[in-house]
């Protein structure tokens, strides 16, 4: 690595509160009374579907947009009534941002000509912001000579060259095709991670969320559903919204079955049960109540018929390199997807009446 | 690319003839350019060509026009006026083009039929109407006087100044349009961007949303500029015998003392020097670069 870039190893991220923040346009509740804490250095994704005002709350947070209610505070300072000039907040945008009258340097340089810093200085930190994205010898381009994955990394450079302590990202990556969109993906949390930079991320990409961020905070109409680890929302989601937004899901219908101290659940349409272990919200179920049973694809296994468990006919077989995906319609007529290995795929056909188990405890039902 | 397609060309059409095959833009082109034949370069040059054919093949025309002081003093007042007309209306234009590209919904459309509507008047009407301002018992001198600021009216009528003032004020949508379209099209997330970084919105002005209009303001300026430098129907009717220009003197070789041949040269000599504008203005500004190569 060029030697200058030694100087801009270290960004000091500072935590991030958003308080009970509440932003409406009109009749529309944008951001509807939204908590987040987001630790020193870490890395926070904002996931929803469109509309559900991860953009809002971004903007809220850079100055561009005045809560209604609620306040921002970035390292124990209250910057609620900042101007987004002094804030001391880095952003990148989704179509990049960048100034196209001036070149690559000029565009790094901005910051810190806003900051006063000039000459050998300046000269110096937009060097090291060049190393830093691996862009050395681009400072004489012109914008418009650069690629799509090129112009993210100087709008990153630009961002992180004045070394502030938090950095705003609303979907950096919406702009570029799958390969290039993976490759930065890396590189951001590369530079995330070295660095020590705050960063709150906003993304509508779940895959996107679940490899970069060390906490997701998954939204929908204006308030966040969820906040907790990826590994947290994949296994353990708090609620129907998150359970069939984060990947892949079966929501199989059925009802809430006392037995004993446990509970079971009956599949819609059938008298089949299955055991249930290790749930949340067990204190406001009800013998006989109306539930939905989430379960991953790659947790079903099919295997020969048992008695009082659940069964279905397999309708379709599709095969996806190692794995196959088998479809099974179950009693209730809805499907089931599972996702085995093609060696235990062997010996099912389409046609089969197949029996479905998964463990008992990996499982998520949420009454409906 | 068709090498055609001047960066004024493709701003004002706001397409290039990438988006067609040669061909197809050829066909395109015919009837146009036909009528343009037929219809305007023909006799232009026809017109053009007596100043150094008529009576017979020489340069005296020119000659002239250069040996006699009233021939330069008009060409230097003709150069002034557009240069000053041209800043005037700059100056005004861009606040009213800024505030423009602010607006939105109704009140956007409110300011663009103002700054629109005045083009759906003749210029003749709208040069007369400085005369019920500027004439010696007109709105300005009458306040003045009633207001005690003066005792004998200015002559306001009949000078340059008033020449000036009429023709900024009908010039002004010229400038106001192009450099209107060239702050729109500013992505917004720029002036964020550079708020974000650190600017204050002195220096987004500054340093983003100036420089970016400046394709905007060159067109606007060039357009002026040029349309001024062959101002006919003001200047005579509001500036006077004492602020004539070329335009006027053209017409009035032609017409009044039927000398073609120098109205010719005259009109060589204003074509020759609105050309060689252009061709400086694209060349200096280099307006595709001020967008970027992108
Ligand atoms: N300036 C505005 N004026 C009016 N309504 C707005 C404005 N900005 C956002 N909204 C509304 O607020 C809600 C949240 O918008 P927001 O842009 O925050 O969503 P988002 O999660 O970023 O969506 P996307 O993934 O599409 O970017 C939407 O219903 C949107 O229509
Ligand atoms: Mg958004």
């Amino acid at each position: 690595m060029n030697p200058k870039a030694r100087e801009l190893v270290s960004i000091h991220g500072k935590p991030v509160a958003v308080r009970g923040l509440t932003k409406a346009y009109g009749a529309v509740k944008a951001v509807d009374d939204v908590t987040l804490e987001v630790n020193a250095g870490e890395f926070v994704a904002l996931l929803g579907p469109s509309g559900s005002g991860k953009t809002t709350i971004l903007m809220t947070i850079a100055g561009f947009e005045t809560p209604d209610i609620g306040t921002i505070e970035v390292g124990g300072r209250d910057i609620t009534a900042l101007p987004a000039g002094k804030r001391e907040i880095g952003m990148v945008f989704q179509r990049y941002a960048l100034f196209p009258h001036m070149t690559v340097a000029e565009n790094i340089a901005f910051p810190l000509k806003m900051r006063k810093i000039g000459g050998r200085d300046a000269a110096a930190q937009v060097e090291a912001a060049l190393a830093m994205v691996r862009l050395e010898g681009y400072g004489g381009r012109r914008i418009g000579q650069l690629s799509g994955g090129q112009q993210q990394r100087v709008a990153l450079a630009r961002a992180m060259v004045y070394q502030p302590p938090l950095l705003l990202m609303d979907e950096p990556l919406g702009a570029l095709d799958k390969n290039l969109r993976e490759e930065m993906q890396l590189e951001i949390k590369r530079l995330q991670k070295k660095l020590g930079a705050t960063v709150v991320y906003v993304t509508h990409d779940q895959g996107e969320a679940l490899t970069m961020a060390n906490r997701i905070a998954v939204m929908s109409d204006g308030r966040i559903q969820q906040f907790a680890t990826p590994m947290e929302i994949y296994d353990r989601p708090a609620n129907l919204f998150v359970a069939g937004f984060v990947g892949e899901t079966n929501l199989i219908d059925g009802e809430l079955a006392r037995d004993g101290a446990a509970w079971r659940f009956r599949l819609a349409g059938s008298a089949d049960t299955v055991a249930l272990e290790g749930q949340d919200a067990v204190d406001g179920w009800r013998d006989g109540m109306r539930a939905k049973l989430m379960v991953r694809p790659e947790l079903v296994r099919v295997g020969p018929i048992r008695d009082g468990a659940p069964s279905g006919l397999v309708e379709e077989l599709i095969y996806s390199g190692g794995t196959v995906v088998c479809m099974v319609r179950l009693p209730s007529g809805a499907m089931a997807t599972a996702r085995i290995a093609a060696a235990d795929a062997a010996g099912v056909t389409v046609g089969d009446t197949v029996g479905l188990e998964w463990p008992a405890d990996r499982v998520r039902v949420f009454a409906a | 690319m068709s090498g055609a397609a001047s960066p004024i060309g493709r701003y004002w059409f706001g397409v290039s003839t990438q988006r067609y095959s040669r061909a197809m833009t050829l066909v395109l082109l015919t009837p146009l350019l036909v009528l343009l034949v037929v219809a305007f370069f023909w006799p232009i040059l026809r017109f053009l060509s007596l100043s150094v054919l008529e009576p017979e093949p020489t340069l005296d025309n020119f000659r002239q026009l250069w040996a006699r002081e009233f021939y330069t003093t008009i060409a230097i007042r003709t150069f002034r006026t557009a240069l000053i007309v041209t800043a005037g209306t700059l100056l005004l234009a861009y606040p009213v083009a800024y505030l423009m590209s602010t607006l939105r919904g109704a009140w956007a459309g409110f300011v663009a039929a103002i700054v629109v509507l005045p083009l759906w008047i003749s210029i003749l009407v709208r040069t007369y109407v400085w005369t019920v301002f500027l004439g010696r018992n007109g709105i300005i001198n009458s306040s003045a006087i009633n207001l005690g600021l003066i005792d004998q009216p200015m002559t306001l009528l009949n000078t340059e100044f008033a020449v000036w003032l009429a023709m900024i004020q009908i010039q002004l949508p010229m400038m106001i349009l192009p450099i209107y379209s060239s702050l729109r099209a500013i992505p917004p997330d720029l002036g964020m961007a550079a708020q974000s970084l650190g600017g204050s919105a002195r220096d987004v002005f500054r340093h983003v949303t100036l420089p970016l209009s400046l394709p905007g303001v060159a067109a606007g300026c060039v357009l002026v500029f040029i349309i001024s430098l062959g101002y006919f129907i003001t200047p005579m009717l509001i500036g006077g015998p004492r602020s004539m220009m070329i335009a006027t003197l053209i017409t009035q070789q032609a017409t009044k003392f039927l000398d073609w041949p120098l109205a010719s040269a005259l009109a060589c000599v204003l074509m020759g020097v609105t050309l060689a504008m252009v061709i400086v203005f694209n060349r200096v500004l280099r307006l595709d670069r001020v967008m970027g190569a992108g």
